[in-house]
């Protein structure tokens, strides 16, 4: 045991070390990498494929399907998901949770692009190569908008300059473009001249190909030097394009612009839109590097954009979100909550201990905690609001060993030991004990840590925080403690205070069984009570930001979206509440905020980011806000959305139904649509089945179409090129090169008589009207087919109406569905909070069997009894009894963190059973009977476990109390859970000794 | 011991008031909910007669090819394509010198033959002399006299050769037959011009017609003597109403279609090669229509929409016939005037309450 001396018989280095390692702490603590939240890992992904011009079900057939056979080989792979709408199928995977380093993850990613190799080889010709975005989660934080002019294609060119002088920033990794107008340069002719002259789009397009090459003409030798020869054999600029003269079939020439018109424009068809308060804007999303300081990267940012604004005139540069302001915020808060929990952890030290012992235990709890920064940063520490706030939690528990140490050496002294005798002595008995205390303490958070996907990784920093924390005071109560003890401690003349716990040790010695009946009973009702809890499975953010996305049915034009989103930007200009509003056609809102679902190539999906005066009243705004768009705009469904903490959930509650037969899923969603509107407290049920989309068949008359020399091939194209056109080459002395697209006048709007009568060319160059080869019928087709796991799937989706919790819902919504008939043919299951709630609960969960073996192992090392062990395991389910109680009166939800907070207390009640027990085998030992053994072990440790949880309950408070969503419910359920634990140890554990420990009172006890 | 004390009451306390919270039902049990939702509605219309484009170009209803009859050089032509010209007026000139030498030769032949004639009328009247007073046989009487008549039959066939000379004549000058424009020209000056060969198209100034050729499935909608409208895409869109005048019996063959010739009433600009669409409605019974939000067919299999009848929503089933620029031809248990609901809600059912609010839909 000599080795525990060295921190007491070399003082000063001792604390040298100790005040090295807080500097380090210090100076760690200004230099760490700053952030919001956790980084989760890129365990999604999106996979986007294009088959231009087909229909949902063919892609389904010839695109999906193949796809998802490959991906499904892929082990890692545990979700894929398909929305299968005309044109585009965009595909979500999902990696098992289990793969948490960046590089394993991409050794997974880059085997299933191989996979989505293979897939493409059964493509049938004309599918465009799959784009796989696997930076999802990559949050843009900070969102700049370029505005002023209402043309898109200056906004666009201004906006790539301002990106140009971000990306020169060290701290900036990318910036993403949202409302990207595209470029196109349209030659749309007019019809009926063309029709005159004998032109149609594909003459055209030839002829302008031909002048728009880029060959290289060679060098030659000059003197010295190779000269190069550059052939100018493309477009110089616009005006040359107009100016090209186009040969006609009967020989005469006439410039380009006499026949049609040429004008560069946004690309077509429109493919996303953004606006600032109403006005067109291009938005640009700052994506930080990893893992750095985001309010230096903020200020780096700000500086930047500040000098750019002038020189962007007329155009403004304004920012849309600025996530590190909120970073410094809440970060700033969050210090403050440790400044203070230190103080409050001090101050009741100071008033319970006295002055000296007081400060000598106080004095270590910033020292713990820098320290533990320091070795949290060498352990590739970030500092984000769930680090700072594990630390705060840790706080009150890091104090504990120290206050044994320190009361046992003042016990030592009182009894008439020098110093250093005293120290040394605690030492010798309390190694051990703290070690199994510490130990407990530690197993319990082991879960957390082992848990696994995007709820474990959001969530590890908290118990690796702690767990660093509580090995650190360990090693402080054997070095430092003892060291400033045995220098600082006097003699101290105390009456005997364990007097005044007599009458409590009174209650569990005369009447034990009647304790334990009443405990029982209260631990009952609690179970009971745990049924009806408020369940939110994650909080909702404290952002006073709203996210309000309006949904049209699927296969809407972007104009009429536009114009739904234009309703709700005139329904909020004038609302004092609003200070400004970011709107996204077309596409989701980019990543601001971390766990936004993403939703590229969505005409029919607008969101619109409000930024709101405060975040109070914003849940009622969002409930007038859906009933007014109701109104406004019946045919779209307006979803509001709070930022939540946790995990990125679509909707609250989710019925996915899957059953291979179109018809069948079209009846059932009917049916439970109709159940989910039967419930009370959901709002905004939609579901994603799609109302159909209306399609014109051209069936090609393949004999009519051979007397007039045409194939079905020259109808399709005749068709593309008078809507979408042609592509006639590129235009190279843009920035990017920009495409030329011949194309009929009206483009996308061509009457649809007009089309049914269009010109088709044949070989000979003749014209033959559309309706002498082909005949055309109306039909209506899905408008979007969703994939789930290969199946084919619907999911009817809800909100919560502002003050229901989902588990409200959840019961009565399942007795329903079971009322309908469901086989493997056609089954349901429920998504939404419900999933991420079991997967969040389940990855903690999951790992509880080792958290418990752990408890069990060090607690029989500790006892070698396993009746004892027993008594210290019981005292666990004692936290709940104060947990629910506790959530109900300072109304607070269980949700997951409450969840944590359960599971953290686990580790700290036993600790009290743990020294209660001690003292009794103590007394046994020494000869005592049992009632008196156990009588002393509450007289004695009493105030000792009183004094641990206050510290405790102490350190929490500025985090209870804090404004944060995150962290109250937590915290309460560790305040009232300990609470609780702590009275109800004192009275059960001596009653369940006596019980358990009577028949064997006459065992000597080692 | 106080300490003991509060902490005992403070967990009582909240024992107590988590009973009392308890014994209140968690949130009322959950009823249908009623309340009527907030539909866009747009009324049912009538179906716009469905129609089918033809496009062609304008010209004359009377319209000529010019030629000699006669061949030649040609010495002017002094017109050119798009020319007004006047009735009668010349409009091209064959070089007439051939036939004008052919005159004068046929003429001198006239002169000796009247010279021969007078000769044989004296030869003649001596022989009848020389006869009565029996200086002559009858024999030689009646072979002078024969002569005579030989040299005037001679003569007259001179004559109509002559005659017919200057029709020749006349005939290589080319004038209009009719006021109007020249459309094309065929032949230059000094180039020959051979017999038949045209030398000018002129489009009569009257009346203006439009040509269109119509594939064989749209035939049988048009009728001699129906009513279609008109359109000049390249004036601005004028819209004029015109009439079946003539309808082709047969094709001209393979990768050819009907040629149909529509009259329309003319107006200042009317000229003849303007690019004209032809829009023929087709003449069916009357037809409703619905815009196509209205329509609800997630699966493609069948279709419905709702439509609002007393504050509520009514499904009707729907067969969905032809798509419109504005909507789409339905059948099914709708009338005229009734009003559909537009983007119907995911939750809407038969029988459901609804209000009427507005909508985007452009």
């Amino acid at each position: 045991m000599k080795f525990l001396w060295i921190g007491l018989e070399r003082a000063k280095l001792t604390l040298a070390a100790a005040f090295l390692l807080c500097a380090t702490g210090l100076v760690a603590w200004r230099v760490m990498p700053r952030m919001e939240d956790p980084r989760i890992p890129e365990r999604n992904a999106l996979l986007i494929t294009v088959y231009p011009g087909a229909d949902p079900e063919q892609i389904a057939r010839l695109v999906a399907d193949p796809l998802e056979e490959q991906l499904a080989e892929v082990d890692s792979i545990t979700r894929i998901e398909s929305e299968i709408r005309a044109e585009v199928v965009v595909t979500t995977l999902k990696l098992r949770g289990f793969l948490d380093d960046d590089q394993a993850i991409n050794a997974e990613w880059d085997e299933v692009r191989r996979h989505i190799h293979r897939a493409t080889l059964e493509f049938p010709a004309g599918v465009l190569p799959p784009i796989l975005d696997t930076d999802i989660l990559e949050t843009e934080a900070v969102l700049l908008a370029v505005t002023g002019i209402d043309d898109p294609l200056a906004l666009m060119e201004t906006a790539e300059k301002v990106k140009k002088a971000l990306l020169q920033l060290d701290s900036v990794a990318a910036v993403k473009i949202a409302g990207d107008p595209g470029d196109q340069i349209t030659v749309a002719f007019d019809d009926a001249q063309a029709r005159r002259l004998g032109l149609n789009a594909g003459v055209l397009a030839q002829q302008l190909q031909q002048r728009n090459l880029n060959q290289p003409g060679g060098s030659v030798k000059t003197g010295g030097l190779g000269t190069f020869l550059r052939p100018r054999a493309e477009f110089r600029d616009l005006e040359d394009l107009r100016t090209t003269p186009i040969v006609l079939p009967s020989g005469a020439a006439v410039p380009l612009h006499s026949i049609a018109r040429v004008e560069r424009g946004p690309r077509e068809p429109i493919g996303e839109i953004m606006r600032v308060n109403g006005r067109r804007a291009v938005g640009l999303g700052v994506v930080p590097v990893d893992n750095i300081n985001l309010v230096t990267f903020g200020n780096e940012v700000r500086a930047l954009t500040e000098d750019l604004k002038s020189r962007v005139a007329p155009f403004t540069l304004t920012e849309v979100t600025f996530q590190p302001a909120r970073v410094a915020d809440r970060l700033q808060n969050l210090s403050l909550s440790l400044l203070l929990g230190i103080a409050v952890v001090s101050l009741v030290l100071v008033s319970t201990m006295g002055l000296r012992l007081g400060l000598v235990v106080a004095s270590v709890v910033p020292m713990i905690a820098l320290a533990s920064v320091a070795l949290f940063f060498f352990s590739g520490g970030i500092l984000h609001q769930l680090s700072i706030a594990a630390l705060v939690i840790a706080l009150g528990l890091l104090v504990d060993n120290a206050i044994v140490m320190a009361e046992s050496i003042q016990w030592h002294l009182d009894h008439g030991l020098d110093g250093v005798t005293a120290a040394k002595t605690a030492l010798r008995e309390l190694a051990l004990p703290l070690l199994a205390a510490t130990g407990t303490t530690l197993a319990a958070f082991v879960p957390m840590l082992l848990a696994e996907g995007d709820v474990g990784s959001f969530t590890r920093d908290i118990p690796r925080v702690i767990m660093i924390t509580l090995a650190v005071s360990y090693f402080f109560a054997l070095c430092v403690t003892p060291t400033l003890s045995a220098r600082f401690q006097k003699q101290l003349i105390r009456g005997e205070q364990q007097q005044r716990w007599d009458r409590l040790a009174a209650i569990s010695v005369n009447h034990p069984r009647k304790v334990l009946l009443a405990v029982g009973l209260v631990l009952i009702t609690a179970a009971l009570g745990a049924t009806r809890m408020d369940q939110q499975f994650f909080p909702y953010g404290d952002r006073n930001q709203l996210l309000v996305s309006l949904e049209l049915p699927v296969g809407s034009h972007i104009q009429t979206t536009t114009a739904a989103a234009e309703q709700l930007e005139r329904l909020v200009k004038n609302d004092p509440f609003v200070v400004g509003s970011a709107t996204f056609i077309g596409r989701s809102a980019p990543q601001f905020y971390y766990n936004l679902p993403k939703y590229p190539a969505a005409p029919h999906l607008a969101q619109v980011l409000l930024t709101t005066q405060s975040t109070e009243g914003l849940a009622a705004f969002a409930d007038r806000l859906r009933g007014e768009m109701q109104r406004l705009v019946p045919e779209a469904v307006t979803i509001t959305r709070i930022m939540e903490q946790g995990p990125p959930v679509d909707a609250p509650i989710e019925i996915r139904i899957s059953s291979e037969d179109a018809r069948v899923l079209e009846q059932r969603t009917e049916a439970v649509v109709a159940i989910l509107e039967r419930q009370q407290g959901v709002h905004s049920i939609r579901h994603n089945l799609g109302r159909g989309q209306p399609t014109l068949t051209f069936r090609v008359n393949d004999a009519a179409a051979g007397r007039g020399h045409l194939s079905r091939g020259h109808v399709a194209q005749a068709l593309g090129r008078q809507t979408r056109g042609i592509l006639a080459g590129q235009f190279r002395e843009a920035d990017d090169p920009v495409p030329i697209l011949v194309r009929g006048g009206a483009g996308e709007f061509t009457p649809l008589p007009q089309l049914a009568s269009l010109d088709i060319a044949n070989g000979a160059g003749s014209p033959v009207p559309l309706q002498q080869v082909a005949r055309f019928t109306t039909e209506w087709v899905p408008s979007v087919i969703h994939h789930r796991n290969r199946a084919r799937t619907v999911t009817v989706s809800a909100n919560l109406a502002t003050g229901t919790r989902f588990n409200q819902v959840i019961g009565p919504l399942k007795r329903d569905l079971g009322e309908l008939t469901w086989d493997t043919l056609l089954r349901y299951e429920l998504g939404g909070a419900v999933e991420a709630s079991d997967t969040a609960r389940g990855a903690i969960l999951r790992n509880m069997p080792t958290t418990l073996l752990l408890l069990v192992f060090i607690l029989l090392a500790e006892f070698n009894r396993f009746r004892e062990v027993a008594i210290v395991m019981i005292t666990i389910p004692l936290s709940a009894i104060g947990v629910i109680p506790g959530l109900l009166l300072f109304n607070q939800p269980f949700g997951f963190m409450s969840l944590l907070g359960v599971l953290a207390l686990a580790g700290i009640v036993v600790n009290n059973a743990i020294v209660l027990i001690e003292v009794v085998k103590e007394g046994r030992a020494a000869g005592l009977p049992l009632p008196e053994a156990v009588r002393k072990a509450v007289r004695k440790r009493t105030r000792p476990i009183l004094l641990t949880t206050a510290t405790t309950v102490a350190g929490l408070l500025p985090l209870a109390l804090s404004s944060s969503s995150l962290w109250p419910p937590m915290a309460w359920a560790m305040i009232s859970g300990l609470l609780s634990a702590t009275m109800l140890t004192l009275l059960v554990v001596p009653a369940l000794y006596l019980v358990l420990f009577r028949n064997a009172s006459e065992e000597v006890v080692v | 011991m106080r300490l003991l004390t509060f902490l005992a009451s403070l967990c009582l306390t909240t024992l107590v008031l988590f009973v009392l919270w308890w014994k209140q039902p968690a949130f009322a049990e959950p009823q249908p909910a009623q309340q009527p939702l907030v539909v866009a509605t747009a009324p049912v219309t009538l179906a716009q007669q469905q129609s089918f484009r033809l496009y062609g170009v304008t010209r004359a209803r009377d319209t000529a090819n010019l030629s000699f009859t006669v061949g030649g050089r040609l010495e002017t032509r002094p017109f050119e394509v798009g020319q007004q010209v006047a009735k009668d007026q010349v409009l091209a000139q064959l070089d007439a010198d051939p036939f004008r030498h052919q005159l004068a030769g046929l003429q001198g032949n006239l002169t000796e033959l009247n010279t021969l004639i007078a000769q044989a009328e004296r030869d003649q009247n001596r022989s009848s002399d020389l006869f009565q007073r029996g200086a002559a046989t009858k024999e030689e009487v009646e072979k002078v006299g024969a002569g005579l008549t030989a040299q005037r039959a001679k003569r007259d066939a001179l004559q109509a050769q002559i005659k017919e000379i200057r029709r020749l004549i006349d005939e290589t000058t080319l004038r209009a037959p009719v006021a109007g424009v020249v459309t094309q020209t065929f032949i230059e000056a000094g180039e020959y011009a051979r017999p038949g060969a045209p030398i000018y198209a002129l489009s009569g100034a009257g009346a203006v017609e439009v040509a269109v050729e119509v594939p064989e499935s749209l035939l049988p909608h048009i009728r001699l003597g129906m009513s279609v409208s008109v359109d000049f895409p390249l004036l601005g869109r004028r819209a004029e109403a015109g009439t079946v005048r003539h309808l082709g019996s047969s094709s001209l063959g393979p990768g050819h279609l009907f040629p149909v010739h529509v009259a329309i009433t003319p107006f200042d600009g009317l000229i003849s090669g303007l690019t004209a669409e032809v829009a023929i409605a087709q003449e069916d019974e009357p037809q409703i229509s619905i815009p196509v939000e209205a329509v609800l067919s997630p699966s493609g299999e069948r279709a419905w929409t709702f439509v609002l009848v007393d504050g509520r929503a009514k499904r009707v089933p729907l067969q969905l016939l032809q798509l419109q620029e504005q909507g789409v031809i339905v059948r099914g248990a709708l009338k005229h005037h009734d009003r559909v609901v537009i983007g119907a809600p995911a939750l809407l059912h038969d029988g459901d309450p609804v209000i009427v609010g507005q909508a985007v839909t452009p």
